[in-house]
């Protein structure tokens, strides 16, 4: 044993810096290094062991490392590596020459290796007869086998020995390899002439004991080859049938296992390609049902434009139609004009004109431009004015005016034509209209003339009526002895006064109509203005059996804004129409605030007005309750509920029947505004 | 001094009626029955008071109130204006041209006129006296 441990150690004690250089190595390829921890405590115990056996043990653990790295995946280890890869792996990151023999071996190819095993497997046996037989006789024997070149080689500070041998050139491996074993043969039989039997096999099972521990078993199969079939025959079928099938069964399983991983993850490797496929498949079919809806959706849209398109040439044709029928019919209707119309464009081209523009102006010949049309006035003519101030407008409010043209008087309009559903509201050109409103302004000034002529040429015979009869009764009141003469007199001026108010009326209300009443409205004391009108009555009232009041209110009225004389007017009539209707009873008068109005209610207790009646009021020359056969003509013209109603709405109030029942009398109100505080 | 009146009215039924209510009433009464032959009148007779009647041929009786307030002799002397034309515009034209009153013939019995002449000359002889 001794001796075996001494051959296997030459350096004795010393350190193996390229073995730490190995394990440190194969540790870096090592994720896990908790996993490791066992090997390396292992690692680690093994220097302070007997260095024959240390070495066997390095040897071993780094099949354990092999072992551990070549079966776990990248995530223990760094990379996956087969066998070969990290003994190839360990050559190129340290240099493995310098490893002691027994490690060494792992990593050696080829011709190589077969030299490196004789030298282990023979390395005991030499040392041992180099010792009792010299080294020149084991020389001797070594090169007798293997050449001149094969030598000893004594280690330093050892008494083991290694045979050195370079291999020839041209040695064939078979040729060596047989050349090793007739060598390993002939150093036993010397083995066994010098030590005996039991000692020289004592060598052979010492070297397998190491080979074992090293568990490199290409080296162990190796050795079995070289060694006397009768030798370790137990071992050998033990290392052959469980150590090498576990071997091969490891190996089996581990390519198994990485064949199923290599085919598990091909398998999700194509199961997600199928995946992929799948999808690239789906979407095909979306598009491919996109792309058919398309093609239908086209389809249908050229039968819809075809359909559409028949359709829309209906209507331009309809609409064509029409729009001919419209020109006539506007055509028509503008020809039909009892004005003249011009129509011209922004550049004052005539577009268009009818027969009567021409006939007003009594011209025959063509007008093409607005400037022909304008030129029969005068120069000093109204219408160049307005034509100045529609211009300075830009043309686009319309202007009128009345322009005299000889004898006619014209009414002429300047209008633009703008298209109003346009945002710019572009004005288009313009429309003039002529009218020929001669006839109209005679007949507006037969009319005034009429109403003027009628208030004096009527009012003045009138006035002489009443004024003599009045006289008569007044400076010769003596002469009329004869009651019934002064009767007939007194009947003559009665009713010329009559006859003056109903002239008076009329024209009122005429000039009601025609707004032609102007209201001089001013804030005032509407309580003064009841109370006054109702003095008029008391003083020129001769039924003095009839009671008129006026109900003041606690807290004073505000002032009114209207036309004090009108206001004054409809109380009047308001009054009077109380005073007619009353044989006997009240007027009374009633003020109070309403809002910003002030109502004012004339109560009377007369025979009141039948329902059926009461809508005719305030209608012009309605006298509730009668028809004209049978009209109260006694009571007036008619009209007095008429004027005051157009009256009190022209000063912004309102008047209205509140209520009346028959026999028991008849209120009527009106408002009129509050003035606003100044 | 008895007060002349001046009654200027073309329309003889009125003329005669005024004519008759003033004499009733102790004035002494010039008449014309055109407007020039008014503006003449009260040139001559110098009048204490002028009826004047606005619708009047030759010459209108604005025109003769215009007249009579443009000349110095007789600027001071007080013109009622007697019609039947119910405008308003009228009247108020009347009052700015300087006629002290401006009645509706049809609206007041002949007495009422008389009254409202004393009145008006009642006023003015007030205001005369200081410079009298």
């Amino acid at each position: 044993m001794t001796l075996i441990s001494k051959l296997f150690h030459p350096a004795g004690n010393r350190k193996y810096p390229s073995v730490d250089a190995l394990f440190t190595y194969l540790r870096s390829l090592i994720n896990r290094e908790d996993l490791i921890e066992r090997l390396w405590q292992k690692y680690t115990a093994a220097a302070s062991l007997p260095e024959r056996s240390r070495d066997a043990i390095y040897a071993g653990l780094y099949s354990d490392f092999e072992t551990f790295i070549v079966g776990h995946t990248p995530l223990v280890v760094k990379q996956s590596f087969t066998a070969l890869e990290l003994r190839d792996a360990v050559r190129t990151a340290i240099s493995t020459v310098s490893l002691p023999i027994l490690v060494r071996v792992w990593f050696e190819e080829g011709d190589v290796i077969d030299i490196v095993r004789f030298q282990i497997y023979t390395q005991e046996m030499v040392s041992e007869l180099c010792r009792l037989e010299g080294e020149a006789k084991v020389l001797g024997i070594v090169r007798t086998f293997l050449g001149p070149s094969a030598g000893l080689r004594h280690m330093d500070d050892t008494d083991t020995f290694l045979i050195m041998f370079v291999r020839p050139e041209e040695e064939v491996q078979s040729v060596l390899r047989q050349k090793f074993h007739t060598c390993f043969t002939q150093l036993y039989t010397e083995s066994v002439s010098l030590f005996g039997e039991y000692k020289a096999s004592r060598i052979i099972i010492d070297t397998y004991q190491q080979l074992e521990k090293t568990k490199n078993h290409d080296l162990l199969a190796d050795f079995f080859t070289y060694i006397p079939s009768h030798l370790l025959q137990t071992e050998r079928l033990a290392y052959l049938s469980a150590e090498d099938l576990a071997k091969r069964v490891a190996e089996a399983t581990s390519r198994e296992i990485r064949k199923k991983e290599e085919a598990e993850s091909l398998s999700r490797e194509l199961e997600s390609k199928i995946q992929e496929l799948q999808k690239q498949y789906e979407t095909m079919e979306s598009t491919k049902r996109a792309m058919l809806n398309l093609l239908e959706d086209a389809k249908s849209l050229e039968e819809q434009l075809k359909i559409e398109k028949a359709s829309v040439e209906q209507k331009v044709k309809d609409r064509t139609a029409q729009l001919r029928e419209e020109q006539v019919r506007m055509t028509a209707s503008v020809s039909s004009l009892p004005v003249g119309f011009v129509m011209v464009d922004e550049s004052h081209a005539v577009l268009f004109h009818n027969k009567k523009a021409l006939d007003i102006l009594g011209i025959h010949q063509e007008i093409k431009k607005l400037d022909d049309l304008l030129n029969v006035f005068p120069k000093d003519s109204v219408v160049h004015e307005l034509l100045s101030t529609y211009q300075a407008e830009h043309e686009s409010k319309g202007v009128k005016g009345e322009v005299s043209y000889g004898p006619k008087t014209l009414m002429i309009s300047f209008l633009p034509v703008i298209n109003e559903s346009d945002v710019e509201a572009k004005n288009l050109g313009s429309i003039v209209l002529i009218d020929d409103i001669t006839e109209a302004k005679v007949l507006a000034r037969s009319r005034d003339e009429f109403f003027s002529i009628a208030s004096h040429e009527l009012r003045t015979p009138l006035t002489a009526i009443r004024g003599n009869t009045s006289m008569i009764l007044e400076y010769h009141a003596d002469k009329l002895t004869d009651p019934d003469l002064k009767e007939m007199i007194t009947d003559v001026h009665d009713s010329s006064i009559r006859l003056i108010d109903i002239v008076n009326d009329f024209l009122e209300s005429s000039r009601l109509e025609q707004g032609r009443l102007e209201f001089k409205n001013a804030p005032f004391d509407i309580s003064d203005l009841i109370e006054r009108a109702l003095k008029e009555y008391q003083v020129t009232g001769s039924r003095s059996h009839i009671a008129l009041s006026y109900a003041q209110p606690e807290v004073p009225l505000p002032l009114v804004f209207a036309d004090a004389d009108r206001v004054r007017q409809v109380l009047i009539n308001l009054i009077g129409n109380g005073i007619k209707f009353v044989e006997q009873g009240s007027v009374t008068v009633t003020a109070h605030v309403n809002g910003g109005q002030v109502e004012i209610m004339v109560t009377d207790t007369g025979r009141g007005i039948p329902i059926a009646n009461q809508s005719l009021l305030f209608r012009k020359f309605q006298q509730a309750g009668d028809s004209l056969m049978t009209r109260d003509t006694t009571k007036g013209t008619g009209l007095g509920l008429y004027i005051s109603k157009l009256m009190i709405e022209g000063m912004g109030g309102k008047i209205w029947l509140v209520s009346s029942e028959v026999n028991h009398g008849t209120t009527f109100a009106f408002t009129l505004p509050v003035a606003p505080i100044a | 001094m008895a007060k002349v009146l001046l009654i200027v009215e073309d329309d003889p039924l009125m003329n005669r009626m005024y004519q008759k209510i003033f004499k009733f009433e102790k004035y002494d009464v010039d008449t014309a029955i055109n407007g020039q032959e008014g503006l003449d009148k009260a040139r001559s007779v110098k009048p204490t008071l002028i009826l004047l009647d606005v619708m009047m041929p030759v010459m209108n009786g604005m025109q003769v109130l215009e007249k009579l307030k443009a000349d110095p002799e007789t600027k001071n002397i007080p013109v009622v204006m007697l019609t039947n034309l119910a405008g308003e515009k009228d009247a108020e034209t009347a009052m700015m041209k300087g006629a002290v009153k401006y009645i509706v013939k049809s609206q007041f019995e002949p007495k009422q006129v008389v009254n409202m002449v004393k009145e008006i000359i009642a006023a003015h002889s007030r205001e005369d006296v200081p410079t009298a």
